[in-house]
């Protein structure tokens, strides 16, 4: 019994810190709901997560997190650098984008060519699963 | 008769230092059940809640190769098509479909009419997003969901334009 309950003492230990990782990482926010979504679950592979987030004071200056790290969406030399470092980890790596839905494509454009630029090749854009109800246009 | 009789006194002291030898050594027993119960609904509950941002899914998009100007895309072998993307107000959009004269006007129609483009089509045809002026993130992401739904698989964002 006591090799049992240590196993899964350690189990719970493990995802709780992983929640508690994956919770950092993704920021909550209103990411965009489309009227038939062919979004599909993301599988396992070694990404790095950006979240885009508004930013009230200034509108062309979003909110950008990446991985763990927030910054500011004008500073592109450092989204590029933080995400150069994670290619050079890994040069396979993958971006999983998170923006908000409210945001403008001129605030997340940057943020794009930033990845672009670090040489991301492939980039997942998130949106909700769920589909618009019915008549309701994005 | 005499050998099979006891006497009392004895009788009790006996019983009474068995029962003194049970209470010294008691079989201590720890109930697990519910605290194995309670662990493993921890552990579901942490095993379910581990998932991604639950609700969310994703569109995959390969980035074009990096070639001077912002969002420049590689001259492709073939011409792409081009899906416009106008605001019309904070909150509408309207698109206009390149070499097109009935053009959509949600994203389910987009869908349908670029399914109808893919026919004369390969998939591997290269559809380009070129969103115009203050154009939502919610639209640019609603006009490619439209383009994965006509099972388009290059699928690339152009360059802004005011």
């Amino acid at each position: 019994m006591t090799p049992l309950i240590d196993v899964t003492f350690q189990l719970i230990i493990f995802f709780m810190l992983v929640s508690n990782l994956i919770g950092q990482e993704a920021v909550p926010m209103k990411v965009p709901q489309l009227a038939d979504p062919q979004t599909r679950q993301l599988g396992e592979s070694d990404r790095v997560v950006v979240n885009v987030l508004p930013n009230e004071q200034s509108t062309l200056s979003p909110w950008v997190q990446v991985g763990l790290t927030r910054m500011r969406g004008s500073d592109r030399t450092a989204i590029r650098e933080a995400l150069q470092q994670a290619v050079s980890h890994n040069a396979d790596i993958q971006v999983v984008l998170r923006a908000d839905g409210s945001l403008n494509y001129q605030q997340v454009r940057p943020i794009i060519t930033a990845i672009r630029d670090a040489g991301v090749s492939i980039v997942h854009l998130v949106a909700q699963d769920q589909p618009l109800p019915q008549g309701e246009n994005p | 008769m005499s050998g099979h009789t006891y006497d009392q006194s004895s009788l009790a002291k006996r019983f009474a230092s068995r029962r003194a030898a049970k209470r010294k050594s008691p079989v201590m027993r720890l109930n697990l059940t519910s605290m194995i119960d309670v662990i493993f609904l921890l552990l579901v509950y942490f095993v379910v809640t581990a998932n991604f941002a639950t609700g969310e899914g994703v569109l995959t998009t390969n980035m074009p190769a990096k070639s001077g100007g912002e969002f420049a895309i590689d001259m492709p072998p073939v011409m792409p098509l081009r899906v416009y993307l106008y605001a019309d107000d904070g909150t509408s959009y309207k698109i206009r479909v390149v070499g097109q004269t009935e053009q959509p006007k949600t994203f389910t129609e987009l869908a349908t009419l670029l399914k109808q483009t893919s026919q004369h089509m390969n998939a591997d045809d290269p559809v380009v997003i070129q969103p115009v002026g203050d154009v939502k993130w919610e639209h640019v992401l609603g006009a490619f969901n439209a383009a994965v739904k006509a099972e388009f698989q290059n699928v690339q964002f152009g360059e802004q334009t005011q």
